[in-house]
This record gives structure tokens, C-alpha cells and sequence, in this order.
């Protein structure tokens, strides 16, 4: 199953889709009401110094982030929004006076590990070592790449990037709890949602590499976008560390998957032999970075709050 | 003192000038508005209001205009050596594809000549992007390779005779590049400018990847490095940017 390529639009889905959007809208429009008179108490609470800036930046934030959900600047949901002063309808994330964003940066941390628990948990149902052991379909796909050294190869490969993949968790858990928040262990439910569907299917190593491929795209679009919301600092650098390296599994995977569309798993290689370099296809030296900037999809990226511990 | 040690403690000085003045901005403007737009961040002070929350240090009354000032430029400074930066790296690839077609370099196997003009390409519209920053800001846009690091790539290059040595040269010029961008991209403010370090990040990453997957190293890592086990160099992306992950 790959999404990155472009989406199918399913009908039926995308009605319930446009069901929970609207009453995404009605309960946005409600907390906003509500949450009004928090901000004017936190405002006596702090005798009067509610920092304009701090509510400026929220709003910019969940700007963006409503415009992703479909509710784009001028859009009706929008100005309803900010007619009603979009800032209080996170008024109670304001309520920590030093550091007004800490509350969002934990939520952040938390996504970050979800989306880390479950790529761990992709890569072990794909080594064979998940509830299914090694009659998982992704296991078998593996097992039965026809080449024995590309076999080797994507299994080692899916072995370390487990392994990174954990250390990183570890690493978004830790600061999570630095800033005072609950460490997350479970998996991201939307693109769980996303692993279970497809897990039936992944009947081939092309299947099972794309859906890996889209999990890394997920991870590296999730954490360039949430740079630009997190306050904290050292958040920002371990996000940006990670996102590096999850976009370097993103680009080895693709370069995996044409290898194998285009016929030739014998190139797939670690180490990659200099007398076989002639041999790649004239595509590998382009086909894992098809932009110059990386294009971000929306469909493909985790709202920063949706692996938020409840 | 050397030619050598003073070209390098230049060098230095580029690099923590650069994060110094990010550092400084950070401090000096603790509470101040993140503005939507990087032409807006720079140029005007619309959202310069002065903070009053107890946590904010220097932004006082009085002070906002210096205050945009200082975020204005840090964002820029930081954008004028990641445009610097980008053309180094344009002219590094468009110089090594000139070798090549002169036939300097021994035969060139097709996927190497798609990565060069690929990379070529991709590094020129992030220079395009970041001088579009500039110049938006009122600014001039970057039209030479850092000044600081030039001589060493240069000098790199010219001890380059065979495609191997090219490809380890082009990823040891991408770990300087993506190292400078670790650095610097907790400590931008503009989202806008956060966003294009990233993007253009996220990408000079890749190169990394299928650089160092040719080379026969494991394609997940940083510059030329091996490790022990002959899996990942690396788990968190480096941010320590020196001119000895040039010369090796």
C-alpha cells in the first residue's frame, strides 16, 4: 500500500470524513465560547500580564494548523474562529505562566513517540517477531525476496532502523518528561488505523517497503512541521536530529523500492559493491529526493496533538 | 600562526558568529511575536510588541524597534551563510561535472552523473530560495560560495582524480551543510525560515543517504563515517559544523 504517490479518493469515507469535519467545527466553535472566560481568568491570575505575544504565537500556530485540517485563512470555519478570538479556545494551554507553551510542546513530544512506537512495532511484524511471528504477510513478503543477499539486506536494514527507531522513542519519551509530561508508549491510532488495514495485504516486498516507506514519510513530514511550533528549544534540536535520519531510511527506501520495481533486487547491497556501481540504473541517482525541497503532505502528517497521552 | 590555523579560526568564527547572533536574538527577544512571513519578520515591526511577561529579560518599553531589528537580522545573517553555503555547493557539483565530461575522472557510470546534476539542480533552488528571502527583506541576494570554507573545498577538490573520491567529497561537503542546519534550526524564529532549513535539510540528508549507500557504506549516517558494526554512523543527526568534515 503506498499513499505517498497520490491519494484515492474514497467517497464513503471522505463523507464521514466531512461529518466529523463539521462537528470538528461545531465543538472548535463551543470550546471557543467557553474557553473566553479561562483566558480572562488567567489574566487576573497574572494580575493583568497575559503576554499578548504568547497568544499571538498561538494563534499563528493553530492557524496553520486549522488550514491543514481544511479550515483555510478566510474559509467560513476560520473567520467564525477568529471572530470569536481563536486564541481562547486554547486559553488552558496557556495556563502555566512561565512557559505558556509547554503544555503544546509535551502533546508534540508525545505525537512524536507514537509515531516512533509504531514504526517499531511495523518493523517488528515485518522481521517476523510481531503477534503473528513469521506468518505475518509483510514476513513471509521478506522471506521470500528471491535474492538471498537482497533478502539479507532488507532485513538488516529493518533490523537497525528498528533499533533507531527505539532509540528515538527513548529519546522524544525523556524529554517528554523533562518537561513534565507523561512519557507515550502506544502507537499513533490514525496511522495505526493506516499499518492494520494494510497489514493483510502485504503480500510482496514492494508492498511491505512502501508501507515502511510511508510510515518514514509520515515520521519526517510530522517533525518539519512541528519544528516550526515547538518553544523548546532542546525539543527542537533532538526533532530535527530525528528527522534526519528518518528521511535518510525515507530516501534508502525508496531507492529500495525501484530497485525492486525496476527488476534488479541484486543491487539491493550493504556493503554495496564499487564494481556494481556501473550497473545501477541511471534513476537511483535521482529517484530518493524528487524535490529540492521536501515536499510536505498534508495526508501523510500527524496532527501534533494526535498522539497526545489522554 | 599559520595560513592554515588562521583560515580555520575564521572559519570558526563564521560558525559561532553565526550562532551567537541566533543565541543573542534568542535571548534578547524572549516573548517577542513570531511573525507569519519572512519578508514581514524582517522587514517591519508590526508584531514587535514588547513583551511584559515576567520571563522576558532585555524587551523593554523603548526597545522594540532594536528588538525587530535583532530578529530581523539574526534570521538573515542565518539565511545569507545557508545561500553562501548553497552555492559552494552548486559550484563544487557543477565543477565536478565539468571534470567528468573532460573525461578527469575515469569513466561515469549513469547514476553518478544523475546524482550530480541532481544535486546540482536541487542545491541551486535552495540558493534561489534563500536569496528570495533576502532580497525580499531588501537585502542583496548571494552570488559567491562562503568565503570562509571555499578555499578548503577548493583545495579538497583539487586532490580529486577519480569518481569515488568526488563522491566522498560531495558527501563530506552534505554532512558540512546538513551539520550547519542542525545547528542553527532550533535557534531560527521565523516558522517560514524553520520550514526552508528543514525542507532543504531533509533533502542535503538524502543526498547523504544515496551518497553514502554508492560508497559502500550503510546509507543511513553522516559524512564519510564507518561504524563499528558497519550499520548506522549515526542515531541523532550531528550539528557540530567544522572545516575538518571537509578535509577529513
Amino acid at each position: 500500500m503506498r499513499i505517498e504517490d497520490g491519494m484515492k479518493i474514497d467517497t464513503a469515507a471522505f463523507e464521514v470524513l466531512m461529518e466529523e469535519s463539521r462537528d470538528l467545527q461545531v465543538d472548535a466553535m463551543r470550546t471557543a465560547k467557553e474557553s473566553l472566560p479561562a483566558l480572562a481568568q488567567i489574566r487576573e491570575e497574572r494580575n493583568g500580564e497575559v503576554n499578548t505575544d504568547e497568544i499571538e504565537h498561538f494563534n499563528d500556530a493553530r492557524r496553520g494548523i486549522l488550514a491543514k485540517m481544511g479550515y483555510g485563512v478566510g474559509g467560513v470555519a476560520t473567520r467564525a474562529l477568529l471572530g470569536g478570538g481563536f486564541g481562547g479556545l486554547f486559553a488552558g494551554l496557556l495556563a502555566t505562566p512561565a512557559r505558556a507553551d509547554t503544555a503544546l510542546d509535551v502533546q508534540i513530544l508525545q505525537t512524536a513517540s507514537s509515531l516512533e512506537a509504531l514504526a517499531v512495532a511495523t518493523y517488528t511484524i515485518a522481521l517476523g517477531e510481531g503477534p503473528d511471528k513469521a506468518n505475518a504477510p509483510a514476513a513471509k513478503a521478506v522471506a521470500g525476496i528471491p535474492v538471498a543477499s537482497a533478502k539479507a539486506t532488507v532485513a538488516a536494514f529493518a533490523m537497525e532502523t528498528r533499533r533507531q527507531h527505539t532509540e528515538h522513542k527513548k529519546a522524544f519519551q525523556a524529554q517528554t518528561t523533562t518537561l513534565g509530561g507523561k512519557s507515550q508508549d502506544s502507537p499513533n491510532p490514525k496511522f495505526l488505523d493506516t499499518v492494520m488495514k494494510a497489514a493483510p495485504d502485504l503480500t510482496t516486498p514492494a508492498k511491505v517497503v512502501d508501507l515502511a516507506a510511508t510510515l518514514e514519510k509520515v515520521a519526517t513530514d510530522t517533525y518539519l512541521v512541528n519544528l516550526t511550533l515547538l518553544q523548546d528549544q532542546k525539543s527542537k534540536g533532538i526533532m530535527a536530529s530525528v528527522m534526519a535520519i528518518e528521511c535518510q531510511h525515507l530516501a534508502t527506501l525508496r531507492a529500495v523500492a525501484a530497485l525492486l520495481a525496476g527488476g534488479a533486487p541484486e543491487l539491493i547491497a550493504v556493503p554495496f559493491p564499487a564494481a556494481d556501481i556501473p550497473k545501477l540504473p541511471a534513476a537511483a541517482g535521482s529517484v530518493a529526493f524528487p524535490n529540492a525541497l521536501e515536499q510536505i503532505m498534508p495526508e501523510l502528517t500527524a496532527d501534533p496533538t494526535s498522539g497526545a497521552v489522554k | 600562526m599559520t595560513q592554515e590555523t588562521q583560515e580555520s579560526m575564521e572559519q570558526e568564527l563564521t560558525i559561532n558568529s553565526l550562532t551567537s547572533a541566533a543565541v543573542s536574538r534568542r535571548r534578547f527577544l524572549t516573548g517577542t511575536a513570531v511573525a507569519g512571513g519572512l519578508a514581514v519578520f524582517a522587514a517591519c515591526g508590526k508584531d514587535s510588541k514588547s513583551s511584559t511577561d515576567a520571563g522576558s529579560q532585555t524587551s523593554q518599553p523603548g526597545n522594540t524597534t532594536a528588538t525587530t531589528a535583532a530578529n530581523a537580522n539574526g534570521d538573515l545573517d542565518v539565511a545569507a551563510a545557508a545561500a553562501g553555503l548553497e552555492k559552494l555547493a552548486t559550484d563544487t557539483y557543477a565543477a565536478a561535472l565539468a571534470a567528468a565530461t573532460a573525461n578527469k575522472l575515469g569513466p561515469v557510470p549513469p547514476a553518478v552523473a544523475t546524482f550530480v546534476t541532481t544535486a546540482q539542480k536541487q542545491h541551486q533552488e535552495a540558493l534561489d530560495n534563500w536569496n528570495k528571502v533576502l532580497t525580499g527583506a531588501g537585502k542583496p541576494a548571494v552570488s559567491a560560495g562562503s568565503a570562509s570554507l571555499k578555499p578548503t573545498v577548493d583545495a579538497a577538490f583539487a586532490k580529486v582524480s577519480t569518481i569515488p573520491e568526488a563522491a566522498t567529497l560531495a558527501l563530506r561537503l552534505e554532512d558540512y551543510a546538513s551539520q550547519t542546519y542542525q545547528s542553527v534550526l532550533p535557534t531560527l524564529k521565523s516558522p517560514d525560515a524553520i520550514k526552508l532549513a528543514a525542507q532543504i535539510n531533509v533533502v542535503g540528508s538524502q543526498h547523504q543517504a544515496i551518497l553514502r549507500y554508492v560508497l559502500g557504506l550503510y546509507p543511513v549516517g553522516a559524512g564519510p563515517t564507518k561504524s563499528k558494526t558497519g550499520l548506522a554512523s549515526v542515531d541523532f543527526a550531528p550539528s557540530n559544523p567544522t572545516p575538518a568534515l571537509i578535509t577529513g
